[in-house]
């Protein structure tokens, strides 16, 4: 979704949630629940940030950890993580995340197009930024994110600098 | 019920009646004096001009309304059948069935009328005669009744007779073999609840022996009198009137007009296919609650406990074989693409005449696995047309008769339905496929000095194999064998081929009948459970009892003078195995063609699973074919048999 698209799509709510110290956000429609950690079946061929598959009251749900998706090594300290579970394309997937911290309600205006001439910014993966009290935020496409094999680098998403 | 629904309802219903036209066009093609299939031309497209503009969507009702006018003029006469109009009736069925796709853009719909309209109008042009179209859409009523289909049966029970709606039922049930029942006077809800006296009456379509009906319904106890005349709507006002004092004060003015007359109902209903997928995921997670209470209580509770709980697991597994029952349509759904297809093959070419024959329409089959069928069979007809059949000169020298034949079968054989598609062409040279294969650099001159013919002719499934001379807009068109293969081998099935120079080819699929629920083995690796399914498996073995060899490309091991390769499960699921295992259990897993020892480190018990798919295209892994849950509500994901062993 692009961000007219987003604009018609009308920005609600969003839920915040932070990946190694960085706030992220994604639209509240796109979430169906969030999770606390739980079991989780490996897949050794899958790609690497894909941690496995979990069984959602009898659905099987594919997870990626975000941390591992942004090159991070895995937190030790496990107590706050959990699994965002979101529909991207009809299916369902569960994104791991450090912790999920508050539902924000935004409007359109809140949200801006990031600024294009950030140097070593994945533009492509952001919907826009936003500003939670003294904190910036990003609002991931979540659709790219998921679907590219490409490396992502946490430090490509900052847009504060 | 909501517009949606009535719209998705009216949708598949129009199919239904294009595809019946389509069959019937045919069949009419054929034998041009059969009134039988006219009369079934005219009623579907009767019935689909009637449904169209109930439904509002003029435009489709005006065009059936065409057709129509057509079928009438065939019948009586003032137009006879020949191949430049089967070529516009066919022409309007595949325009129609867009327009159904389209119905709902009002640009496009109005685009393809025209376009149809004009197609009409040429042809009307070219045959020099004027279509008196805007005269007969003027009086409507004409078409409204069927001329020669409808009758109106009159029944009288006799005085004081018990329970009359059984009687009624009874009639009704008999009529319905013999003739199509459209109404019936009182409703049909009247006559259930026992509100008309001693008569009613039943409106019949369709052609039938009046003596024979007349003599059946006699026939049923405590009917006094049955008699039958045609049926006018000019005459349905007199009916009314007398229906409506025939059936007293108590049902006045209720029921008795024929357009407020219920429909008899069908022994069947339609339920949207999500529905079904629904009860299946239900009974899915039924049958895994099941297993993992049976886990739980074994052993645990008493005797009665017990048997209850017995009880409950037949009644499970007895839901579960009805519910899949339910997913299972007859292949015809498939198969009646066909015809078409064979029709429209002879008539774009000279050289070549084929005679499609098909056995085995009724034949039950899950409807997802028909529905990923249907690309491989064409595929097959295509080829068997293309290449596999000889022009008519050639047959004619090799002296066989000039019409090619293809057959095209199902059967259920077991937990199998096989599908074959046969011809009595040309023929497949394993010699000449083993040369190309070799040409094209698919296989090596040692290896193939191994092969016997069957496994020579299974080398048109390679990627990359075809032996097309020419490419015709009826094959070619870019999907190879491999494909079909693939195709069959995801859905657990297999291909099979016999061929005999100069007698034909037969091609077999075999598919399971259903993907939802299967039996597996149960084995531990890399301390994770995974299911391997039966079907993959030939037996279970012990490595100790055998006699294991290295070899360059790794172990082997004897297994009655074959040599099997052994894969240790852990290390081909992509885990760092340890040590090689010398001792411990093994299976041996067929697929693709090809066969290996699994080596696993335990051996758990075989029972059903429910098959989850999972999104495959974020997994990437193709060595598992789905997952399921267990009874203890963990993960075993599926061994796809096929995927590991490439």
């Amino acid at each position: 979704m692009n961000v007219a698209e987003q604009e018609n799509a009308s920005i609600g709510k969003l839920i915040i949630f932070s990946v190694s110290g960085e706030d992220f956000a994604v639209d509240i429609f796109k979430v169906c629940e969030v999770i606390t950690l739980q079991e989780i079946t490996h897949l050794p061929r899958a790609p690497e940030f894909v941690e496995g598959i979990i069984n959602l009251r009898g659905e099987i749900i594919p997870v990626i950890c975000l941390r591992k998706r942004f090159g991070l090594p895995p937190l030790e300290e496990k107590k706050d993580v959990r699994i965002i579970i979101v529909e991207i394309n009809k299916h369902k997937v569960g994104l791991i995340v450090d912790a999920v911290k508050e539902v924000f309600d935004s409007n359109k205006s809140q949200i801006q197009p990031p600024p294009p001439k950030l140097a070593g910014v994945r533009l492509d993966l952001i919907i826009g930024v936003g500003r939670n009290k003294e904190r910036l935020f990003v609002l991931l496409d979540l659709e790219k994110v998921l679907s590219t094999d490409e490396k992502i680098a946490l430090e490509e998403l900052k847009v504060e600098r | 019920m909501d517009n949606e629904q009535y719209k998705k309802q009216f949708l598949a219903e129009a199919r239904e009646y294009l595809q019946v036209l389509n069959n019937a066009l045919l069949d009419f093609e054929q034998d041009t004096s059969s009134e039988e299939t006219l009369a079934e031309m005219f009623r579907a497209a009767h019935s689909l001009k009637g449904m169209s503009s109930t439904m509002g969507y003029e435009q489709l009702s005006k065009l059936t309304h065409r057709l129509e006018n057509y079928f009438d003029q065939l019948r009586n006469g003032s137009l006879k059948m020949d191949s430049s109009l089967s070529d516009l009736f066919f022409e309007a069925l595949d325009l129609l069935e867009e327009l159904l796709m389209k119905v709902d853009n009002p640009q496009e719909t109005e685009a393809l009328t025209a376009k149809l309209l004009q197609r009409f109008a040429a042809w009307d042009q070219a045959q020099g005669q004027e279509i008196k179209s805007s005269s007969t859409s003027e009086h409507p009523s004409e078409y409204l009744s069927v001329p020669d289909g409808e009758w109106i049966l009159e029944i009288k029970l006799r005085q004081g007779v018990q329970m009359k709606s059984v009687r009624a039922f009874m009639v009704m049930q008999k009529v319905n073999q013999i003739a199509e029942l459209v109404a019936t006077i009182p409703s049909r809800k009247a006559i259930d609840d026992e509100r008309f006296d001693r008569e009613f009456s039943l409106i019949l379509a369709g052609e039938f022996s009046h003596e024979e009906l007349i003599k059946t319904v006699e026939g049923i106890s405590e009917i006094e009198k049955a008699t039958i005349r045609p049926y006018h709507d000019s005459a349905s006002e007199e009916t009314e009137g007398a229906s409506a004092q025939k059936n007293g004060a108590g049902s006045k003015g209720e029921g008795t007009r024929l357009a407020a007359a219920e429909r008899y109902q069908e022994s069947t209903v339609r339920v949207e296919t999500t529905k079904l997928d629904n009860l299946v995921n239900l009974i899915g997670e039924l049958v895994i609650n099941r297993n993992r209470l049976l886990e739980l209580a074994r052993g645990k509770l008493g005797d009665e406990l017990d048997e209850v709980l017995e009880q409950q697991d037949r009644y499970i597994s007895a839901l579960q074989e009805e519910v899949m029952e339910l997913r299972t349509v007859p292949v015809k759904e498939i198969f009646n693409r066909f015809p078409r297809i064979i029709r429209d093959f002879n008539r774009s070419q000279e050289e070549k005449e084929i005679r499609l024959k098909m056995v085995g329409e009724e034949t039950e089959l899950d409807r997802e696995i028909m529905y990923e069928l249907a690309e491989p069979l064409v595929h097959l007809i295509r080829n068997a047309c293309d290449h596999g059949l000889e022009s008519k000169s050639r047959r004619t020298e090799l002296g066989k008769e000039p019409v090619g034949s293809i057959k095209l079968e199902a059967r259920r054989e077991g937990s199998n339905v096989v599908i074959s598609v046969a011809d009595d062409g040309r023929g497949l040279d394993p010699e000449q496929i083993a040369q190309t294969a070799l040409q094209k650099g698919l296989i090596e001159l040692p290896e193939l000095e191994k092969m016997n013919d069957t496994e020579k002719l299974n080398l048109i499934f390679c990627r990359g194999f075809s032996t097309a001379e020419k490419i015709t807009d009826i094959s070619g068109r870019g999907v190879g064998m491999d494909v079909v293969k693939q195709k069959i081998e995801q859905l657990r099935g297999k291909v099979e081929i016999e061929s005999k120079i100069n007698q034909g080819t037969v091609f077999r699929l075999y598919v399971p009948l259903t993907l939802a629920i299967i039996k597996a083995q149960l084995v531990k690796a890399h301390s994770q459970v995974y299911a391997i399914p039966l079907e993959s498996i030939k037996e279970n073995i012990y490595l100790e009892d055998y006699n294991i060899k290295e070899i360059r490309q790794g172990r082997v091991l004897t297994l009655r003078y074959e040599l099997i390769p052994l894969l240790d499960l852990g290390r081909a699921l992509g885990y760092q195995s340890s040590a090689t295992k010398k001792s411990g259990p093994a299976v041996i897993v067929e697929g693709g063609g090809r066969k290996a020892a699994l080596v696993v480190d335990q051996l758990l018990e075989q029972q059903e699973i429910v098959i989850k798919s999972f999104n495959s295209t974020l997994l990437k892994c193709r060595e598992f074919s789905g997952a399921t849950i267990m009874g203890d509500g963990r993960i075993s994901p599926i061994i796809d048999v096929i995927g590991i062993l490439q």
